[in-house]
């Protein structure tokens, strides 16, 4: 255990200076970030909506273009159980800002919107709440990231939604938020472009051979999704006793292997992380890897 | 029957009695290691206004420690065991005071101090800052009882609590405000206290 836990500190040391650039969510050409900023300017100030009743319009737009700027920041709350759908909208807004920018001042201003070939009507009960959150951190006052999270969760339904459809406030902590794999699959469907593949499921783990070699060859063509168990990698509590079922999705920046350890870097709802810890448990703790392929390249 | 019954309650009693942490401690702990609990929070804060970082124990002995290196592009988790030379090179390449974090660290450890973190909240759209502090005490180490942490939010400002001593939310005072969806009752203005099961 200790050997293992020196190990690693050299491990991160060693990976942090050869590895100065970790990102491998393919970054946003500049234009395409600036036609957002572009458009939001052009936009300049929204009307309140009345779709939106708590929604502040000055605190939107500038929740929207923060999250252009600066995606790394897009946070999913402390207690609620929107990580799936900031991983999504992560990688969303890395991959079409303008896109985002214009579904959601459309999302705003209209009450409903299409993405794609989606079309979302967010109910009444979540554009009551939108606006509302309270104690979840920056999420409080991240008013667009509460229209985005609410909208994707209140639209998309998994069997883990079954007992729990219709909003009711504090939902968003339950499993009315919830994500299994699938519908986490259907929504990356949805939303993007390219192409989705998927390993693993809700109960069993993915089976592949060489796992860091594995994760680098799908980091290579596209962005790649993590369906974790999350008690080792933000843990909350001590017991020995580990519940066997994934609860956190993150987005894989990049992995490297020496001596049986991992280096992950991951987006992890809010921060870009770097921790080192032993293939045995990176294999434990993983259940699913979604990742996408660009169509055009085919 | 009425033997049999009585057995019963007294089971019950005893089980619930067993169950629970006795509920002078978190007072009481709070009288006995003020002074270092203060002492702790100062210079956590002083730190952390140099460099953000989180800290925590991973273990039962208090023997390995975790820090949370947070620069602008990135967070960084590393675990050492506490008497780990490399600790310093590590806090040294990311700019942190090693010697000042060590202490930190040895500070946390007299107090049982598993995790120390810096939180934010908004009030009236400012944004504002606690520190959190969760403590692993033997007091609260109780088979079947899922409430095992400590916890003491220290506020800069004074706060508002209701008649039964439960922190407020100053936006609306018939609120009840929750730190990581937990209830908290007073120590005093600034100081406040659960008992959880999560340690952050």
């Amino acid at each position: 255990m200790m050997r293992f836990l020196i190990f690693q500190g050299f491990m991160l040391l060693f990976v942090s200076f050869v590895y100065a650039q970790p990102s491998h969510v393919k970054t946003t050409s500049f234009t395409n970030k600036q036609l957002a900023l572009n458009y939001l300017n052009e936009v300049h100030e929204l009307k309140k909506s009345a779709s939106w009743p708590h929604i502040k319009p000055d605190l939107y737009l500038r929740n929207l273009r923060r999250n252009i700027e600066d995606p790394d920041f897009l946070f999913a709350g402390r207690n609620t159980n929107f990580c799936s759908y900031a991983a999504l909208g992560y990688v969303l807004l890395k991959e079409d800002p303008l896109g985002y920018v214009q579904f959601m001042v459309d999302l705003y201003q209209n009450g409903k919107a299409s993405y794609r070939n989606t079309d979302f009507t967010p109910s009444k009960g979540i554009k009551e709440t939108a606006g509302q959150l309270i104690y979840e951190g920056e999420l409080d006052r991240n008013e667009a990231d509460q229209v985005l999270f609410f909208t994707l969760a209140d639209h998309f339904k998994g069997y883990l939604n079954i007992l729990n459809r219709n909003y009711s406030p504090g939902d968003e902590q339950k499993i009315w938020a919830s994500t299994n794999l699938s519908k986490f699959n259907r929504m990356l469907r949805a939303m993007f472009k390219m192409e989705i593949h998927s390993k693993g499921g809700d109960l069993v783990r993915p089976k592949v051979k060489n796992l860091s070699a594995f994760l680098n060859e799908k980091l290579s063509k596209g962005n790649v999704f993590l369906y974790l168990n999350n008690t080792v990698l933000h843990r909350k509590f001590h017991h020995k006793t580990k519940k066997r079922i994934p609860t956190h999705y993150v987005v894989l920046l990049g992995i490297t292997e020496a001596n049986n350890a991992a280096t992950i870097t991951f987006w992890d709802a809010g921060y870009k992380t770097r921790k080192t810890i032993n293939m045995h448990t990176l294999r434990w703790i993983l259940y699913g890897i979604s990742w996408s392929e660009n169509k055009d390249k085919h | 029957m009425t033997k049999i019954f009585s057995y019963i309650t007294l089971l019950f009693w005893l089980s619930g009695v067993s169950c629970s942490p006795p509920r002078s401690f978190p007072v009481n702990y709070y009288k006995e290691n003020e002074e270092k609990i203060h002492a702790l929070n100062y210079h956590y804060q002083t730190l952390y206004l140099q460099k953000p970082f989180a800290a925590e124990f991973n273990d039962k002995r208090f023997e390995i420690v975790s820090f949370e290196l947070k620069t602008d592009s990135l967070r960084y988790i590393f675990e050492f065991p506490v008497d780990d030379p490399h600790i310093k090179d590590t806090l040294k390449k990311f700019g942190y005071n090693p010697t000042a974090l060590l202490q930190l660290v040895n500070d946390m450890k007299e107090i049982r101090c598993t995790w120390i973190n810096t939180l934010d909240y908004y009030v009236d759209d400012n944004k504002r800052l606690l520190t959190f502090l969760s403590i692993r005490h033997k007091a609260l180490d109780i088979p079947f009882s899922p409430k095992k942490y400590f916890i003491l939010t220290i506020y800069e400002q004074k706060q508002y609590y209701d008649a039964q001593g439960r922190l407020l939310d100053k936006r609306n005072l018939r609120r009840l405000r929750k730190v990581n969806n937990e209830i908290f009752w007073r120590i005093n203005d600034k100081v406040c206290y659960t008992l959880s099961a999560k340690f952050r």
